[in-house]
């Protein structure tokens, strides 16, 4: 234990991810700001409306200062996106975003509360050494930085998901699958205009179903508190996590929630850049598509993509992957699904497939 | 090299933060059930519930007593020196789900959260209303229909006022 502390306290890697997750925080945080904004009434005071403040109502602003906080939320996140000022509009964004959270516990959410935790955290990380507007972009050794705050960003995903899986498992009308049940026969409708077949949705909602699908949310959410921190299950966890929060996107309405949970997952990613390579054949078409699709998508950075037949031993393409194994054809698919997070959906799919069709070559 | 700045904490520093956020994180996960709407403790999706909220307004009798006035949201009511006067629920109550009145709508956090929400909201809207003489209290009689159940009424009263 004390030597996985002292490993946390010290541990440094690259932060090219975790200015990437900065960014694309930022993205959220600004569109949450615009949101507040347009919902905002100018004139109106604490003092004209009902409220219930969580701070003492001596400590609420006026309308002005009201007005002029919102604003700064947007110009902080702004700050956030570009990567100039990033860490201290991190942190003054968390600190003014938690106060007006405060001045009203009917505008309380749990995904903008939880957004609001990680700008918090993730100020505290060097996530401004890269993806910064108008800087030269910096070598491996000026990225690399201190990951504790990161580290702790990923134990606040999984405080959430503990205390929401918890929460059900202590809820005799959560366990029973109540509460699933009706949800999914009034959110029929909604999922219906997302593109859900409506039979789908009135067989999900079905007592026995419901039941089920309540035991398995229940069972994915501890799941994943434990599953996203061990090697073995990461992976799994990761994609497993991803289905479970499109499958809330389609079904609920969770503002920014489902963006801010894939982005989090991106810390999950091992810090350290290109260690799987892409080795292709450039005189076969299959294999240069493939390469320009892995160097569009490949947004972690996880690939070292090279023309080299000869390495590609006469495959269109080959994955090389951290301990060297090898892997073409759909293995090979899968391989780069599980590393680029548009194609992640697919990993599982492509895996299974590969296993049943082609089995991996030995490398 | 960046140039360090009071967000990078050295190795105690970042024992002592984390010590804290965790304690506190903990803590609020831990107590949630001590706050109806269960606030800062991640309890997502916790119910599936409706309320239909009815709104009345409590009045002087002639016999002496109280009678409860049935209100559509709005109410006219004469002030002291006998000028009558309007008055609407949602000028103050702009919550998406309380400032509903007569139809079912989600109760968001639960329906014990929106149990809460609306007492206090009795209580505020009591507390403001310049002009009426008239009215000693709200009443809301709340339809609920809790995670699919057959459903169940509850009132709640404002505290009394003594315009």
């Amino acid at each position: 234990m004390m030597s996985l502390l002292r490993r946390w306290q010290i541990e440094e890697d690259d932060t090219y991810v975790l200015s990437l997750v900065r960014a694309i925080l930022g993205v959220l945080l600004l569109l949450s700001g615009l949101r507040e904004l347009s919902i905002h009434r100018g004139d109106t005071s604490f003092d004209d409306v009902f409220h219930i403040a969580i701070i003492p109502e001596a400590l609420l602003p006026g309308p002005a200062v009201f007005s002029a906080l919102l604003v700064a939320q947007i110009v902080f996140a702004l700050l956030v996106v570009v990567g100039r000022w990033a860490r201290p509009s991190l942190l003054a964004t968390a600190v003014v975003g938690l106060y007006l959270l405060s001045c009203d516990r009917l505008g309380y959410h749990n995904n903008r509360y939880a957004l609001l935790l990680f700008a918090l955290l993730l100020a505290f990380s060097p996530c401004d050494r890269a993806f910064v507007w108008r800087r030269p972009a910096a070598t491996a050794a000026e990225r690399k930085g201190p990951l504790w705050a990161a580290r702790l960003a990923q134990l606040q995903m999984s405080i959430i998901y503990l205390a929401s899986g918890g929460s059900k498992l202590l809820d005799p009308d959560w366990r029973e699958g109540r509460v699933i049940g009706d949800r999914l026969a009034r959110a029929t409708s909604l999922a219906v205009a997302k593109g859900v077949p409506a039979a789908l949705m009135e067989v999900l909602a079905h007592p026995t179903l419901a039941s089920a699908l309540a035991k398995l949310a229940i069972v994915t959410e501890l799941f994943l508190a434990v599953g996203l921190f061990l090697p073995r299950t990461r992976t799994f966890a990761l994609w497993w996590g991803v289905m479970f929060h499109l499958t809330i996107e389609v079904t609920s309405q969770v503002e920014l929630f489902t963006w801010l949970s894939l982005a989090v997952y991106a810390l999950f990613a091992v810090p350290t850049l290109r260690e799987r390579q892409v080795l292709y054949d450039p005189g076969r078409s299959w294999g240069g598509f493939l390469a320009r699709v892995v160097e569009r998508l490949d947004w972690l950075a996880r690939f070292d993509i090279r023309a080299d037949a000869e390495a590609a031993r006469g495959h269109g393409f080959v994955i090389v992957e951290r301990d060297g194994t090898r892997a073409s054809g759909l293995l090979g698919l899968a391989r780069v699904a599980r590393a680029t997070p548009l194609l992640f959906p697919l990993f599982v799919p492509l895996r299974v497939l590969a296993r049943a069709f082609s089995p991996p070559e030995g490398g | 090299m960046a140039k360090p700045t009071f967000l990078d904490l050295g190795k105690r520093g970042r024992m002592g933060f984390a010590a804290i956020y965790l304690t506190i994180q903990a803590s609020l996960v831990l107590t949630a059930g001590l706050r109806p709407d269960g606030v800062f403790s991640f309890q997502m999706f916790n119910e599936s519930s409706r309320i239909a909220i009815d709104l009345g307004r409590r009045v002087r009798a002639p016999d002496g007593g109280t009678v409860v006035v049935v209100l559509d949201g709005a109410w006219e009511a004469r002030d002291e020196s006998g000028t009558v006067r309007h008055f609407r629920w949602s000028d103050r109550v702009h919550d998406p789900i309380l400032r509903i009145l007569g139809r079912p709508v989600h109760a968001s956090y639960g329906v014990a959260a929106q149990l809460f929400r609306l007492q206090k909201a009795l209580d505020d809207v009591v507390d403001h209303l310049p002009g009426d003489s008239e009215t000693v209290g709200l009443v809301a009689d709340v339809r609920i229909w809790q995670n699919g159940r057959d459903r169940y009424e509850t009132r709640l009263e404002s505290r009394a006022r003594y315009p």
